[in-house]
This record gives C-alpha cells, structure tokens and sequence, in this order.
C-alpha cells in the first residue's frame, strides 16, 4: 500500500502563524487526528530548515490546533515560510512480535538503492545503511507498524545529514547541496551490455535525463529508478509530496520533450503537436495552490525561497 | 491527488479534455491517481488517440529509466542483512551514531 499524503477536502488550512523570539507558532484548522505540520524556509534552524518537521502534540483551541517550537533563528536572519499542512490517511498498525525483522530487513535492498543515490558512492551507502540500521533498531519500539519503508526513509535522510554535517560542515549553511553529486555518476552500475546495446531511445532518455537539473535528476532517481513512492520520495528528500510531483513531471516532460524533437517518440508524424499542452505553464512552482501556503515574514528581510 | 482535479473530471460533460488528462496522466501511470479518477482516464485513453500515444511514449520512458538502475552487489546485501540479524541478536549495542 502505498504511503501517500493527501490533503483531505475542508480539512487543514493554516488559519495563522506568529513568532516570538524564540518560537514560532501555527495554527491551523484540524480535522483529523494524523496531522502534521509541515514548514520550509531557509535558515530558520538547523532541524527545521527544508524539513518535513513533526511539530508533536498540538495544542488544542477552540479554532483548532497550535503547534510550537523552538526556532532557533540566529538574530536579525530572515525567512519565509511556508506552512503547509498535510493530513495522511490512517494505515492499520500492524503488530508483530520481531517488528526490526519483519519491517525492516524486507526494505534493504531499496534502502540500498536509496543509499547509493544520496551518497554517490558503494562504500558511502553502505555506511549510511547500517547507520540507518542502528538509528531503526534503537527506535523500533516506538515504531507503529505503519508505513515502515517511509519511516526507514527519514531516518536515512536525518543520518545522512547528520554524516554530512560531521564531514563538511560548510555544506549545511545550504542543505540543497547535502543533495548536490560530486560527480556524475550515471554510468555507474550499468553493465557492458547495456552500453553496447543500448537502444537509440534508451540513449535518448539517458542523455536528455543527465541534462536535467540537479532537483529534476533527483526525483526522477528516487521514483522511476529506486521505484520509490511519491510519498517515499518527500520523506528521504525532505520536500513536501507536492514537490515531488511537480519536479517528476516536469523532469518527465523535458525527457519526452527532447525524445519528440529527436523524432523518437511514438507520436504519429502527422499528429498536432497539442499546443495547449506545451504552452500549459508548469504546475505553479514547487508550492501548489491547493495547499493554502502561508507566508510568515519572520523579519522584515524577505528572501524567496527557490 | 488534487481535488481540484476530481470534482473537474466528474463534472464535465462528455468526460475531461485532453488537456486535463495531460495534467493527470503522469500520476496516473505512477499509480498516484485517485481511484474515482482511474475509470475516467481509462475511458479517455482508450478513446483518443493522441493522449493514448502520449500515455505510451511516458511509459517507455518509465520503462527506459527503471532500466537504468544502479546494479546492486549481491555480496553488499548479503553484509548489509548479516548485519541487520546481528542487530536483532544483541541485547545491547554501543552507541557509534550521534542520537
């Protein structure tokens, strides 16, 4: 089954927001009881910045709910924020007497894969897996059974920036780039055969996907070839479902894009090129519109993000 | 998926345009389309041969890109589920990670 966050209709407007010196608070409307906040800005913190954050309890008014937490702003910094909140439909739990060995150990081999994504290099993942091994055996008990390859995922997206912050710690000061390729590595892996062989329309894709930008590259990594789910995807990247999709399609589309002006695609000759479709503007960014995104000026210095 | 999208392809007469089938096809291969949607889409694929030939090129592309997947080694999965029973098999362990 697959975990999908999806906003529920009438429920999870962010209704408002306000920020003290030290914590900033949301509020918004809950109608569910598996809400969680979700908020981006830049340099808002370390643990909060391009994160999905579980902002715990709320506290319950008469409106609806309140979350707060520490910011830990440095003074006088800036950002915007978005809040968006996303509700996720209840999955049983599943119960089970050895949960490490029956939820967890089934999900090596994508964990694997994930790995070799975000590290770039055999060693690093492997590293990283038993690292995430450890973080999971230690938290199992608190683990509820529910979505364990997007629980397994989170935790190898906060051990990976934990191994980064370790190793480079000038690579924090902007988290895309805990994401950034040290080197181009999408021949690795692929076998003799395949370059030999490969197709013209394998080529095509191969070369069309290298020439995407770094975020495109990613999602289409995480989900057309570690055969994650869009959901899977949000959680190890740290990005809103959203924008998984939005960056997915688009990176999709250039692909496509490029395999038709190649004249390789499966489109008749004659066909119209279906204007209304190529002049379509992408999907409204990386924040949908449906998602009610509040913009919080933490100071009066107002930086975009992305 | 979007409601915006749901309650657009139920109300209009005569099924979803093909530009809103365009909006919805990729979620739709992926899997990630609302359930009350897959019959709508189904119908229009079946129908209309652009958005079908289109729905086709996407699923090669799909198809050529899963075939691009870093090949694993079997011995790194082998260590990496040693590893993992050891876990199981251990009272205690030594904390080696940052909490």
């Amino acid at each position: 089954m697959r975990a999908l966050w999806r906003r529920k209709p009438g429920i999870s407007a962010v209704f408002g927001a306000k920020q003290t010196e030290d914590r900033l608070q949301i509020g918004a409307e809950q109608r569910s009881p598996t809400l969680r906040l979700w908020v981006q800005g830049p340099r808002i913190g370390p643990d909060l910045t391009s994160d999905r954050v579980d902002f715990g309890p709320a506290h319950r008014s008469t409106r609806g709910a309140w979350w707060s937490r520490d910011h830990g702003r440095r003074p006088g910094r800036s950002a915007i924020i978005f809040a968006m909140v996303e509700s996720r439909p209840e999955a049983p739990t599943r119960s089970s007497e050895d949960p490490f060995t029956d939820f967890v150990l089934p999900e090596l081999e994508v964990m694997y894969r994930v790995a070799r994504s975000l590290t770039r290099n055999p060693t690093d993942a492997e590293d990283l897996v038993q690292d995430t091994l450890i973080r999971a055996y230690k938290a199992i008990d608190r683990f509820d059974g529910r979505y364990p390859r997007a629980w397994l995922l989170t935790i190898m997206r906060n051990a990976q920036l934990n191994r980064v912050r370790r190793k480079r710690p000038e690579l924090m000061r902007d988290p895309d780039l805990t994401m950034k390729r040290v080197a181009d590595t999408s021949e690795e892996g692929r076998n003799v055969e395949d370059q030999v062989l490969g197709s013209v329309f394998d080529e095509r894709v191969e070369s069309a996907l290298v020439a995407l930008p770094e975020k495109f590259r990613t999602v289409i990594e995480m989900v057309d070839m570690n055969g994650l789910a869009y959901q899977e995807a949000a959680d190890v990247i740290g990005v809103p479902v959203g924008t998984v999709m939005s960056r997915l399609h688009r990176g999709r589309k250039r692909i496509r894009d490029d395999l038709e002006a190649a004249g390789i695609t499966r489109r008749s000759p004659g066909s119209p090129s279906a204007p209304r479709r190529q002049n379509r503007k992408p999907a409204g960014g990386d924040i949908t519109d449906d998602r009610s995104p509040v913009t919080v000026v933490v100071s009066e210095e107002a930086e975009a993000k992305e | 998926m979007k409601k915006i999208h749901r309650s657009v392809l139920s109300r209009i007469q005569g099924g979803p345009s093909c530009k809103e089938i365009a909006d919805v096809l990729q979620s739709f291969l992926d899997g990630e389309l609302d359930k009350g949607d897959i019959p709508t889409v189904h119908a229009h694929l079946d129908a209309c041969r652009d958005c079908g030939l289109e729905a086709e090129t996407y699923e090669a592309v799909k198809a050529s890109l899963a075939a691009h997947r870093v090949s694993v080694d079997a011995h790194v999965l082998h260590r990496l589920r040693d590893f993992g029973a050891q876990l199981t098999h251990r009272s205690g362990i030594a904390s080696t990670v940052d909490g």
